[in-house]
């Protein structure tokens, strides 16, 4: 299928170094892992939360994040993210992203729609080390998984993708979308 | 706001200028004639939210002009009266602040207005939406608004013909409030807005006292309680009078007692040294009292010099304030010169001996002529000493009480002033010598020799006999 | 013999010295001391729990591992311990801790050495005076219980802040504190410790150097780069401690050298120079150290302390720049010529045998650095000295680059230089003149670049254009706030005319440019709210212009008024924000402040809606004000870059047992709306700071117009920036009397259709919904012991 063949020619496990150059944070760091297994690990998570940041809002992304939220997945607005979301019809709820590490450290925190915490946290959009970050919140303090399916290496995430150049990360999120 | 209106509405255009450049049309103001009006009528009178005008409308008007404008507004409920046509009168300035556009000066017959050229391309062509606007806007705050309705005109013959009579009703409005006294109501009102910042702190507010940050009268207290009866502005039955010179009444100490959490429980509305009314710490003038000359002074926040008794205004109204009842010191606004009971428990402004001259200046037309030259300001006196021999030249009715006191210690007087306390020198140990030995009055015990001691005093205090 | 209590006469005294400490009158009314006078780690640790435990510290590693010992390292990932027993959590904290202190001791060293220099130039007698205040130090009288008169009497002062500081240190060490939740006790100790001494630091220099006291309408002085002549020497002060340049200035000045140059400054010692001289220019933030050296435009530079470029000597000696350093917090390996005649000092810097000198002798330092920077400068501008390439050598460097994007790596911001870069190749300059204002001129892609470009020059290069046009303007420092303006008011900040106070303070580490903090300030101003700005911040703030040509301190008064904006001067004047909160505590409330710190930050975090904005903070020292801040009750906001101080304080509004307060009338509880949401928290970017910033000003002390006016603005901020009505907007409403004027109608209906309230229509009430009722008296405190009838 044209998506096999996308995932095939497409590798973004390359370049699986911090795109901040010293951001290493310890012998603990992601690994980076292919479109299509982001995109099934996606699907089998049970309590999925998707989190965006401003940059969410661009052309290529935005369209990925409708598909995921028409999916099921709920999805955290960060940064200014809510305006262009709202735009678009993109049901979601803004959260400031700092808070919301807080939130998903706490064990009686029900979650947005009141029905428990979050299992996985899947990053996109965001400023690097803003998110980078915030990231290692929840790496070090929960059992939370993280992937980043964004366009740069989150050595902070469990999994990540390597630095992409701008198309192939958008190839890369369809081939993502497209294992839901 | 742009649902309805072709303008957005909010607080934060209150600010917005509007240059002669920018203007697509001015309104009344020092070139042309004007004036905005509120009638309280009854309520079968009026339909509500009715807008008529008579004259031109925004879109019949012609770029960079100069229209005459009148704004009538009537209101009508169970609740409304005519006194409270001033307090809704005043907010039209407010409120037409708030539309994005439109700028409006000055109040009453000096009402000034100016529409931005932007706001005519988007979409502000008729009077209409700004009356709509400021009628909404009147009746979101004022829920005893039950119906109102706007008139504009912007027809010179008819302005000038309105004009005259809106004048009557200002006048007659006038005449009211300023025959208005204590002893003509039964209530008066309690503001507690501050306590938000000062805990203890409640104003009474009677036709003869204002508030003291001057934004609230008799008025304005009584509209307010109408508005929210459990709101910051609430009615205080007078009960029974307890001291007329003093201003004391049963009822408002029981709301003193209550609402100042126990920390006083009366007030004399009127008086300085008895039980005088608290104040926050938004007081534009603080009163002293000087006993050397037993008059009262005063010094308004502006001032940045010393007072004769060698104190700055950040001192002594460091003394008062918070809500809290000191003796020696008031904070005063600046309009409780004007009240006919000024301090009136401790003889007004014949207790009155120094002000700067800017706010004598400001007050001249209040003070009673047969003691407005024997004020004295930073000009005839700066000192005790001065002073004393200006009250004492000009007969000031207080230089009658001072043969009573004895003259105080020529030292006393500057205490917390920025002068720096002089280094002590310390006396070497020679100089000791000369100390003659200690002994104490009464026996008991031991005898101490101490010899090659060194003793450390943390602190000494000196206390002058009185 | 025993001897007892009882009464004795002293016979003699034979050879006795007696020291008296103080004499005071007993008309001074004796000011009563409250509970915590001067205290030590533990005195306000029950203050501290209070706020930790509303605020639950939350962690942000910036490295998993510790390196503190030869244990080490250790990996703590997950929360585990080290060799040591300490564990990630601990181990964040007491970094961010030992962050706090460094910028606490970096203030307090500052006001030491100042203090030292001042009273010997003055004497310990010399009186303060910082402007009509009946309170002259409240955040020192605050903390200790002492009143200063003189500048002498805050030498007991420092003693406690560097006692503090040196026990707090004592606690870094391996096998100390163990706990993260003591770690940060601390940590708000050494934050309070920081505001004395930044307060003690500003009180003094305002005092004996004839800066503004208190002046809201302190002179305006021209700012940027495009303003210095650099056909006149120019000799560039960079650092933050003023003494050593004051010399320099009254030489100057008694030698009618202004005109002949420039004297010009960089960060806070520019904030400091303009305060008693408006003749000095302000080059304008610390960004622009680096790039303001290689332009080659400084003919001498003189350095102090604090943020100052760590490879000053390897840049200045390739541009023959001598450096004259003037205190020994920043020496370089310099040679110490404070004893040596200026002739030969000048004659070894100028012939370049010498790259720069340690001088601190001051006196020489007035006279030597005029003279030698007359001498530089005509050698200098004759060989054209400057690291920045001509046209000809810029185009070569353009079109070497690969685009291989170790640049975009190794920048802070991740800028796209190489997409500038190729651009510029092909000669459009623009994406450079974009990135220039982002660029925080660190130089660390030079060090990434495989081909060796000088990019930060390449920079510079492109955006000369705008460079050029980089003119704003500056209110000088105008120190504290005195009473009268505070009194003045008191009568905004009740009637809610003001909707709040932001402060917009700190270093210019921006996400995405000196702009944001312009248009934050501009908005914020036109809304009415009060902005005070300081260090970098206020610097950028002025840096920008409306369609007139005006900048925001030519638009706006300088006073503590509603939309007026404050500059209160150099970073250490940011003691005067939190001494600010609390007078209006002694003020309006008539508390008694001395050794009362609890009761006031209890007061200023129940009632003033004030929030500090540190949208660029990167130093050591922004972290030890904010905390400082945070201790008094005071919430402040960091930009994206701010997780990297690894701990903020955010709120959980869901949790409502987190948002109980006590109305101290009675000891009564009251569960109350979350406010201010956080104590310590971070944004993306401005947009979404904007709402943010107003919501952080509600307060449960707010009465109705207060709320009403801080509810408008956080609604129409959010409708402006996020698009939409806030999700709990509806939290802070406690009455009809707190909704929004304008949008009265509309919220009632959404409050009726989406959140179940029950309205009555007729008179526009609310009849059931808000969690909690307006009372105007309800007195909030966070306390026990201050309410009426408390044990405790």
């Amino acid at each position: 299928m044209a998506a096999k063949a996308k995932a095939k020619e497409l590798d973004t496990t390359r370049n699986a170094v911090p795109f901040d150059k010293a951001n290493i944070p310890g012998p603990k760091m992601a690994k980076a892992v292919q479109a299509e297994m982001a995109g099934k690990f996606i699907s089998k998570a049970k309590r999925p939360l998707l989190i965006v940041g401003t940059a969410a809002g661009d052309d290529g992304v935005i369209e990925i994040v409708r598909t995921m939220a028409e999916k099921g997945i709920p999805v955290a607005a960060t940064g200014s993210s809510l305006k262009r979301l709202n735009e678009e019809g993109i049901d979601a709820t803004y959260v400031n992203l700092h808070a919301l590490v807080s939130y998903l450290k706490d064990p009686d925190w029900k979650g947005f729609d009141g029905k428990g915490g979050y299992n996985t946290t899947i990053f996109l959009g965001h400023n690097y080390y803003y998110a980078s970050q915030l990231m290692s919140t929840l790496k070090n303090f929960t059992k939370i998984k993280i992937i980043s399916i964004d366009r740069h290496y989150h050595p902070n995430a469990g999994q990540s993708f390597g630095n992409l150049k701008t198309e192939d990360f958008l190839k890369a999120l369809d081939v993502v979308v497209a294992q839901l | 706001m742009a649902d309805e209106f072709p303008f957005e509405i909010s607080p934060m255009f209150e600010g917005e200028r509007v240059r002669k450049d920018d203007m697509y049309v001015e309104l009344a103001g020092p070139k042309s004639k004007g004036f905005e009006l509120v009638n309280a009528v009854e309520i079968d009178e009026i339909e509500d939210g009715k807008f008529t005008l008579i004259g031109p409308d925004i879109s019949d008007m012609e770029e960079g002009g100069r229209y005459p404008l009148a704004m009538i507004y009537r209101i009508a409920g169970e609740l409304v009266e005519p006194d409270l046509e001033a307090i809704v009168e005043r907010r039209n300035h407010d409120f037409q602040n708030y539309l994005q556009g439109v700028m409006h000066l000055n109040q009453r017959y000096d009402v000034w207005l100016r529409i931005n050229k932007d706001s005519i391309t988007k979409g502000l062509d008729s009077f209409e939406h700004i009356a709509k606007a400021t009628m909404m806007l009147f009746r979101n705050e004022l829920p005893f608004i039950e119906k109102i309705e706007a008139t504009y005109i912007t027809d010179m013959e008819k302005v000038e013909e309105e004009l005259a009579k809106a004048m009557e009703r200002y006048a007659a409005r006038d005449e009211r409030t300023r025959n208005l006294h204590d002893e003509d109501v039964d209530t008066f009102y309690g503001c507690s807005l501050c306590q938000s910042f000062a805990p203890t702190s409640v104003c009474v507010i009677s036709p003869d006292r204002i508030a003291l940050c001057g934004a609230i009268n008799w008025f304005d207290g009584r509209a307010a309680a109408k508005v929210d009866p459990d709101g910051p502005q609430f009615p205080i039955e007078k009960g029974e009078l307890l001291d007329e010179m003093g201003g004391e009444y049963s009822g408002v100490n029981e709301v003193a007692q209550k609402l100042s959490g126990g920390e006083y429980n009366r007030i004399k509305i009127h008086s300085f040294f008895e039980f005088p009314h608290t104040s926050c710490g938004c007081f534009e003038v603080v009163g002293f009292y000087m006993p050397e000359v037993d008059g009262i002074g005063w010094v308004d926040r502006d001032y940045t010099g010393m007072a004769p008794n060698g104190l700055a205004f950040s001192t002594m109204a460091g003394q008062t304030g918070g809500g809290k009842q000191v003796i020696g010191f008031l904070g005063i606004g600046v309009n409780y010169f004007r009240s006919p009971k000024f301090i009136q428990a401790d003889g007004g402004w014949n207790r009155v001996v120094w002000m700067p001259k800017f706010l004598k200046d400001k007050v001249l037309a209040d003070i009673p002529t047969e003691i407005v030259d024997k004020v004295a300001t930073e000009e005839d006196a700066h000192d005790l000493d001065t002073l004393k021999e200006f009250l004492k030249e000009k007969d000031h009715p207080v230089v009658k009480n001072w043969g009573a006191d004895e003259e105080e210690d020529e030292d006393e007087g500057s205490t917390g002033t920025s002068t720096a306390m002089p280094a002590f020198d310390m006396p070497g140990p020679a100089m000791l010598q000369n100390i003659p030995p200690m002994t104490g009055s009464g026996s008991g015990g031991m005898k101490i020799t101490l010899k090659n001691a060194k003793v450390s005093i943390d602190k000494v205090i000196l206390s002058s006999k009185k | 013999m025993v001897i007892k209590k009882g009464r004795f006469t002293i016979e003699g005294l034979e050879n006795v010295q007696i020291n008296i400490g103080k004499v005071t009158s007993s008309d001074e009314a004796e000011e009563p001391q409250g509970p915590t006078p001067a205290p030590d780690i533990h005195g306000l640790r029950d203050w501290d729990m209070r706020l930790l435990k509303r605020y639950e510290p939350v962690y942000s590693p910036i490295c998993d591992l510790c390196c503190y010992c030869t244990y080490g390292k250790c990996d703590l990932t997950g929360n585990k311990e080290g060799a040591c027993g300490i564990n990630m959590e601990a181990h964040q904290a007491r970094e961010a801790m030992i962050r706090t202190l460094t910028g606490a001791a970096a203030h307090a060293g500052h006001g030491r050495h100042l203090l030292n220099h001042l009273i010997k130039r003055f004497g310990a007698d010399h009186p303060i005076d910082a402007g009509p205040s009946n309170i002259k130090a409240p955040v020192t009288q605050t903390v200790l219980g002492v009143k200063p008169e003189t500048i002498g009497d805050f030498v007991p002062v420092l003693d406690y802040v560097e006692e503090q500081i040196t026990q707090l240190l004592a606690t870094a060490h391996l096998g100390q504190e163990g706990s993260a939740i003591d770690f940060e006790s601390k940590a708000l100790h050494a934050g309070m410790v920081d505001h004395v001494g930044m307060e003690v630091s500003d009180i003094i220099q305002i005092s004996c150097l004839d800066m503004p006291k208190s002046q809201a309408d302190a002179p305006l002085v021209d700012m940027g780069m495009g303003l210095i002549d650099s056909t006149k020497p120019v000799l560039l002060c960079i650092g933050h401690n003023v003494a050593a340049v004051t010399y320099i200035m009254d030489y100057m000045d008694e030698h009618d050298l202004f005109d002949k140059i420039e004297l010009a400054g960089l960060c806070c010692t520019a904030h400091d120079m303009t305060r008693i001289n408006t003749r000095a220019k302000v080059v304008g933030s610390l960004s622009k150290q680096l790039k303001y050296i290689r332009s080659g435009i400084p003919d001498l530079i003189i350095v102090d302390e604090q943020c100052i470029r760590a490879d000053m000597m390897q840049e200045t000696s390739k541009l023959h720049i001598p450096v004259i350093a003037t205190n020994d917090k920043v020496m370089y390996g310099l040679p110490d010529r404070s004893k040596d005649d200026i002739d030969d000092i000048i004659r070894d810097l100028a012939s370049g045998d010498q790259p720069g000198v340690l001088l601190f002798d001051y006196d020489k330092v007035g006279e030597l650095a005029p003279k030698l920077v007359m001498k530089m400068a005509p050698i200098r501008k004759e060989k054209g000295i400057t690291a920045l390439p001509d046209d000809a050598e810029f185009k070569k460097l353009a079109s070497s680059c690969t685009q291989c994007g170790a640049c975009v790596i190794g920048c802070p911001q991740g800028l796209e230089i190489d997409k500038a870069m190729e651009a510029a190749a092909e000669g459009d300059l623009t994406l450079f003149e974009e990135l220039h204002d982002k660029c925080i001129g660190c130089g660390r892609c030079e060090f990434e670049c495989p081909k060796k470009i000088p990019i930060l020059n390449v920079i510079e290069k492109a955006a000369q254009k705008v460079i050029r046009e980089e003119k704003g303007k500056l209110r000088t420092g105008r120190g504290q706030v005195g009473d009268a303006e505070i009194r003045e008011e008191g009568v905004n900040l009740v009637m809610g005319t003001t909707p709040g106070i932001v402060a917009i303070i700190g270093c210019p580490n921006y996400p995405d440019g000196s702009r944001d903090v312009y248009e934050v300030a501009e908005e914020m101003l036109q809304r009415s709210y009060i902005v005070v700005a300081s260090g970098c911040s206020a610097m950028d703030i002025g840096m920008f212009k409306n369609e007139e040509g005006k900048t925001l301190y030519e638009r706006y008064g300088g006073g503590f008024l509603k939309g007026n904006l404050l500059n209160t001067g150099s970073c250490v004047s940011n003691g005067h924000i939190t001494a600010t909160a609390i007078k209006v505590a002694a003020i309006f409330a008539g508390r008694d402040i001395s050794g009362n710190f609890e009761e006031i930050a209890d007061y200023v975090m129940c009632r003033i809606g004030a929030v500090g904005l540190a949208w660029g903070g990167f130093t050591q020292k922004a972290l030890s004000i904010g905390t400082g801040c945070n201790r008094l009750g005071i919430p402040v906001v960091l930009g994206p870059h701010g997780p990297k101080y690894r701990r903020a304080y955010p709120g959980k509004a869901y949790d409502k047992d987190k948002w109980n307060i006590l109305d101290s009338r009675d000891g009564s509880v009251h569960n109350v709306e979350p406010a201010p949401e956080h104590l310590l928290i971070t944004a993306e970017n401005k947009a979404e700071l904007m709402p943010m910033l107003a919501k952080l000003c509600f307060r449960p002390g707010d009465n109705n117009l207060g709320r009403m006016i801080k509810l408008t603005h956080y609604i129409e901020l959010n409708e402006k920036y996020l698009g939409v009505l806030p999700d709990d907007w509806h939290i802070y409403v406690r009455g009809e009397a707190d909704l929004p004027l304008a949008m009265r109608e509309k919220l009632l209906k959404i409050l009726e259709e989406e959140h179940g309230w029950k309205i009555d229509w007729n008179k526009k009430k609310i009849l059931e919904g808000p969690a909690r009722k307006v009372d105007i008296s309800f007195q909030p405190t966070n306390v026990p012991r201050l309410c009426k009838g408390a044990v405790e």
